[in-house]
């Protein structure tokens, strides 16, 4: 480039040149974008839920919102109701069942995946050698890498038979024990993190200073950097079982499609075949059912209660993370 | 802890590491464990997709010989060099990336056909030139300029529907086409050779050698890919691109290599090692007579259609041309999209309630369920915009939805570490704020900003719930020819075999789409940790 042509570049470029605001313009739109995710997300799981309850009898004529005449089901009957049968010859939506079947997920994931999860941590942040790290964390992000559909596969293929002859289980084919075990292992590296993260900024300061009043290594790891992290360790149990709650291609392959009311904390309802909130929806859409029905549109009144509920612990998660925390 | 006065000395006398030592036992334990579930339940779905039940243990002995002793060996020997593993894991990594990437090229020519692809790209890149040119030798101004383009590009696409046809209508509809392999090597090849011939420049600050590279590069490539096509049963076409993808990389990063002072050679050795031993293997088993097994997961999987009835004959091929579209859709979409939010959070942004408002929202997406974004393209994309139900493009659109939070965050990371005083001399030389973001802040994070984008590729490829939702069908439709219409997904087409009666799927079909998919995920994950192993090391 001559000496010219450099110089006007240098004299025509302003912040307020068209390049400049057609580059900000473009960098501006690209962040919006997220916005109208979400504005998508909201609009359309709230549209096909207000079709799918009864704005019609609320409102007391035949066309409510949207113009949609159909059946509806009501927000209470759809929230304490217990028989989820969509395509029944009388069919009923009570979504009870299909979070019976979500809680159990979320329980038998946790009771997996939180205590190695945080064991996991403590190693890391407080024992592993440099060495031992650089192989375990990528080892570690490999495991909520694998796919959920071929953990899925490896929780109906493997894991039941394995469980079956091990421990004499009587298990069907689908069972949710199995989808807890898979589940669980794919949630440990996202407790692993967040913890590893919250311990590794204790400073080190309080550590040598527990040291220095003769505690012991046991002392200052459960005296002192558990207690000044509790609040990252929270904040990634809520965040793990949020993803366990949302969790959809391996409990829908290793859980089953049979809604069922069970009690998460017998053990022994995690022999039986259940269905989560995920796995209906994904029967439901896969389903030969007709896109104008109320079963379609029960669809989206598990998907707005799924939403609301993977929200509210995520926000719940980021509260617990920034108020209980120690600054140092 | 001794806090008893009157016990105080007996205490301090009893402090024991048996505490200490049992916990460190029981964390390493825990971290390991699910590694260790992991790795048995990979074993052992490879042993099924490569059916190795019935092999002779001395098939094994014959190869962990010829392969796994000296592979090993030479590892171990490498760690003692400068960086002489990492050279071999990334040269090795080069070329199995290559290879896939070449294969990846060859499957997008299945679905494009070469001659529509000419037809685009001819026309585009004529508009490209001629807003350069607008640029470079005539005075009119920025927007005008664009505007042009715009109205070049549309008309060159799409002509005026009725009045004038596109130009790459016409082209498509020239009676003599050049053949796919001219096609392939003038549209493919040449600007590869000329980025080979800019980088070989770059590097040795000079134009000569560049030139001569870039030369090499496009003769050799192409005389090497016909050389291919006339020897083995692939077209041409196809074959140019083996040595294209398949070698180059691997070559540059060889020469790279050679001309670091700091870097050991040697490690350039450990894919010769590792190829040479699987000859010597194949050699030596074939001598002595030893069966080898027949793998579910051969040639004829990966290249057939899908069968339910046949386990023996069934393949995974449409679904995998279905990944790579969507995967082709994600990255178009989810890859500008995300830095350019990035960039905008980190470079531009005020630090006010609408900026708090969409970083909020942004890691809030990224909790959203994946079953959730089906529902979205569902809604949005199906029932509201009318597109085809299925189709790779909303299929696609959901799946960079999905990503796009990951993208974004991950590229934040990378820009932000940036050092400022990079950011304070451009703007300090009078650069304005693009200048900066396009000189300085972008090619700083490029690296960063592709391993958090690879990573998030892998969680795209992976997905089967939002496809489920948005009707992606089976793969027994056929090989979907072009981003609009219905395909099928690798990890869907799992999903659908899990459940056929015949128990050869379970054993056999299913493990090896598996392992195929991994495979894939593998290799992906591999370039990214490797692109952030050197980031680091250079910063």
């Amino acid at each position: 480039m001559s000496n010219e042509s450099s110089r006007l570049e240098l004299t025509r470029q302003t912040e307020q040149s068209p390049r400049e605001r057609l580059a900000r313009a473009f960098f501006f739109a690209c962040a919006t974008v997220s916005v109208l995710t979400t504005l998508g997300i909201v609009v359309a799981l709230g549209s096909g839920a207000m079709r799918f309850f009864t704005f019609t009898a609320d409102f007391g004529n035949a066309v409510g919102l949207f113009d949609y005449a159909g059946e509806t089901v009501g927000v209470v009957d759809f929230l304490t109701g217990t028989e989820f049968s969509p395509t029944a010859a009388d069919p009923s939506f009570g979504v009870l069942p299909l979070v019976a079947g979500t809680l159990m997920i979320t329980v038998g994931s946790a009771v997996i995946a939180l205590p190695l999860g945080v064991g996991t941590a403590i190693y890391l942040s407080e024992f592993a050698s440099e060495q031992r790290r650089r192989y375990l964390k990528p080892a570690l992000e490999v495991l909520a890498g694998i796919p959920t559909v071929v953990y899925g596969f490896f929780a109906i293929a493997y894991i039941t038979p394995t469980l079956e002859a091990t421990l004499g289980l009587e298990l069907g084919l689908f069972n949710a024990a199995s989808a807890c075990i898979v589940v669980g292992i794919m949630i440990i590296p996202m407790v692993a993190s967040v913890s590893e993260d919250a311990m590794s900024a204790v400073p080190d300061d309080l550590r040598q200073a527990g040291y220095g009043m003769g505690a012991t290594k046991f002392d200052v790891v459960t005296g002192i950097v558990i207690p000044a992290s509790i609040s990252g360790i929270a904040s990634s149990f809520i965040l793990a079982l949020s993803r366990a709650i949302g969790e959809t291609m391996a409990v829908t392959l290793a859980a089953g499609q049979t809604p069922k009311m069970l009690n998460p904390l017998n053990p022994a309802s995690y022999t039986e075949s259940i269905e989560t909130m995920t796995a209906a929806m994904i029967h439901l859409a896969t389903g030969d059912i007709s896109a104008l029905g109320r079963a379609y549109h029960s669809l989206f009144g598990i998907g707005i209660t799924l939403f609301v509920i993977t929200l509210v612990m995520n926000l719940i998660s980021d509260y617990v993370a920034s108020r209980y925390r120690e600054v140092y | 802890m001794a806090t008893d006065t009157d016990s105080e000395a007996s205490v301090f006398g009893r402090v024991s590491r048996k505490k200490v030592i049992a916990l460190r036992v029981v964390l390493l334990a825990s971290s390991l464990v699910g590694i260790a579930a992991l790795g048995a339940l990979l074993a052992y779905v490879t042993y099924q997709a490569f059916d190795l039940q019935e092999v002779a243990p001395a098939w094994f002995l014959v190869y962990f010989l010829a392969l796994v002793v000296p592979t090993a060996a030479l590892s171990l020997w490498l760690r003692g060099r400068p960086d002489g593993l990492q050279v071999g894991a990334e040269s090795a990594i080069a070329l199995w990336g290559g290879t896939m990437a070449a294969a990846g090229a060859g499957i997008f020519f299945v679905a494009v056909q070469p001659v529509t692809w000419f037809a685009t790209l001819v026309p585009v890149a004529l508009v490209a030139g001629v807003t350069v040119a607008l640029g470079r030798y005539t005075p009119i101004s920025e927007t005008v300029r664009l505007v042009v383009a715009a109205v070049l590009l549309g008309l060159a696409l799409f002509g005026l529907p009725g009045v004038v046809p596109s130009a790459s209508g016409l082209l498509g509809s020239l009676s003599t086409l050049p053949s796919d392999f001219v096609i392939v090597v003038a549209t493919v090849v040449l600007p590869a050779a000329a980025a080979v011939g800019a980088y070989v420049a770059l590097v040795r600050e000079e134009r000569r050698p560049g030139l001569v590279a870039g030369a090499l590069t496009l003769v050799g490539v192409a005389a090497a890919g016909y050389g291919i096509g006339l020897t083995t049963g692939f077209s041409p076409g196809d074959a140019v691109l083996i040595p294209l993808f398949g070698l180059v990389p691997a070559a540059i990063h060889a020469w790279r290599t050679v001309q670091s002072e700091a870097r050991s050679a040697a490690g350039l050795s450990l894919p010769v090692t590792i190829g040479a031993g699987s000859l010597v293997g194949a050699a030596a088993v074939d001598a002595l007579g030893l069966t080898g097994p027949t793998p579910w997961l051969n040639w004829q999987f990966l290249t057939n259609l899908p069968n339910k009835s046949f386990p023996e004959s069934a393949g995974v091929f449409p679904a995998i041309v279905g990944s790579l579209l969507l995967m082709i859709v994600v990255v178009v979409l989810a890859f500008p999209v995300g830095v350019g939010a990035a960039v905008y959070l980190e470079e531009y942004a005020p630090d006010n309630r609408f900026t708090r408002f969409v970083q909020v929202n942004i890691s809030n997406l990224a909790g959203v369920p994946s079953v959730v974004y089906g529902l979205l393209g569902l809604a949005i994309f199906i029932n509201t915009f009318g597109m085809e139900s299925g189709s790779v493009a909303v299929g696609g659109m959901a799946l960079g939805l999905l990503i796009l939070p990951i993208v974004i965050i991950s590229a934040q990371e990378a820009i932000r570490s940036v050092p400022a005083s990079a950011r304070e001399a451009s703007y300090g030389m009078g650069a304005t704020r693009w200048q900066t973001v396009r000189n300085v802040v972008l090619p700083q994070a490029m690296p960063g900003i592709l391993t958090g984008t690879i990573l998030a590729l892998g969680r795209a490829i992976g997905e089967t719930a939002p496809l489920l939702m948005i009707a992606a069908p089976d793969a027994y439709l056929g090989i979907p020819d072009g981003f609009l219409a219905p395909a099928a997904a690798l990890p869907l087409q799992i999903y659908n075999l899990a459940f056929l009666p015949q128990s050869a799927f379970r054993t056999g079909v299913v493990p090896a789409g598996v392992v195929t998919m991994l495979a894939i995920l593998l290799t992906m994950n591999g370039i990214a940790i490797i692109l952030r192993n050197r980031y680091q090391n250079d910063s």
